[in-house]
């Protein structure tokens, strides 16, 4: 197999990295989404773990985004330096050595997958392999670049820690989690995609193939629609099927009316100039919100329910 | 006197490993105390 190359960039510099720049490359934002939704799958299962070893399976949970986020960077560090939003990265800003990234990324995701195997148990181990391969390899080296659907791709891979926190707790998967896999899997679509149509000029400088950029806006907001249907489905049907109680229930029930009109909104919009796209930036910040209240409002019900 | 790039040069190696002996030794707890749960 040939070995995976990043594409060309810039010189290293010539001091080393601040320990804050390797703190930035794990993406410590994106951990925080990752590290919630692990926490409450690992709380919502119905086995109990002891406190130590939840506290490691969350800490693999978190070391392991570190190591996706880490090696996204290292991969798309020529991509980074043309958008506003990424280009004072630790690379595009040139705080750091290129190999340095790449071997920081692969230490933490090999150490992650380790210590959940060894202090854990395999099945989460596994499952945190695949989903840090699936996020590197085929979400980042080789699809995102490739396709539009390319966030739909990327969604799988932000779905897998709840899933990863359930099989931590249980050493089995089963329904629930694989219900909250798809609530996730179906969200980031229309989530990332409200971003992405006020950030379009962003990504169309930098080339990458985001769906408002390669199909246009009217497309998009399609789509949108199109993925937040199911995801509404996947939300609520916990409850009908008896694996939560009225306490989840309500809340998904009421959120995701209150997202489906966020949405409706957006699709039914024309709107061109991202700097008036105020529904956009409204769905972007209340999708943020609704899952994390939607994973707090499930925990809370197993929990009352246990 | 250390010319400032030589200063900065080593500030940066000694904060990265002070920040790298800090994790160590919080890993090394933490193994030790995954050894403890796992053997009751």
């Amino acid at each position: 197999m040939a070995a995976v190359t990043a594409p060309a960039f810039s010189p290293a510099p010539a001091l080393p990295a601040e320990w804050r720049d390797f703190l930035a490359l794990t993406k410590p934002r994106v951990m925080t989404l990752v590290v919630f939704t692990g926490l409450c799958g690992l709380l919502a299962a119905p086995a109990r773990i002891h406190p130590v070893l939840g506290f490691t399976a969350i800490l693999c949970i978190a070391v392991g985004a570190g190591a996706c986020g880490a090696l996204n960077m290292w991969y798309e560090a020529d991509l980074d330096v043309h958008m506003k939003r990424t280009r004072d990265r630790p690379l595009p800003a040139g705080r750091m050595d290129r190999q340095a990234a790449l071997h920081f990324g692969v230490a933490l995701g090999v150490g992650a997958v380790a210590v959940m195997g060894l202090a854990v148990n395999l099945l989460a181990a596994a499952i945190l392999a695949v989903s840090i391969l699936f996020y590197v390899v085929v979400y980042t080296v080789w699809l995102k670049r490739r396709t539009p659907q390319n966030i739909v791709i990327g969604g799988a891979a932000g779905a897998f820690p709840a899933l990863i926190g359930w099989a931590a707790a249980t050493g089995r998967i089963d329904v629930l989690p694989v219900l909250m896999f798809a609530l996730v899997f179906l969200w980031t679509p229309p989530h990332f995609w409200a971003l992405a149509l006020y950030v379009r000029p962003d990504y169309a400088a930098a080339g990458v193939p985001m769906l408002p950029v390669v199909a246009g806006e009217a497309t998009t907001r399609r789509q949108m629609l199109l993925y937040s249907l199911p995801m509404a489905v996947a939300a609520v049907l916990p409850w009908p099927l008896q694996l939560t109680g009225a306490i989840y229930g309500v809340t998904a029930t009421l959120l995701t009316g209150w997202f489906m009109a966020l949405v409706l909104r957006v699709a039914a919009s024309s709107e061109r100039d991202p700097a008036l796209m105020r529904a956009e930036r409204q769905l972007f910040r209340f999708s943020i919100l609704y899952l994390f209240v939607l994973f707090g409002a499930l925990v809370a019900d197993r929990l009352v329910l246990a | 006197m250390i010319p400032p790039f030589d200063a900065e040069y080593r500030r940066r190696q000694r904060a990265r490993a002070k920040v790298t002996a800090w994790a160590l030794a919080a890993m090394v707890v933490l193994f030790f105390a995954i050894a403890i749960v796992r053997m009751h």
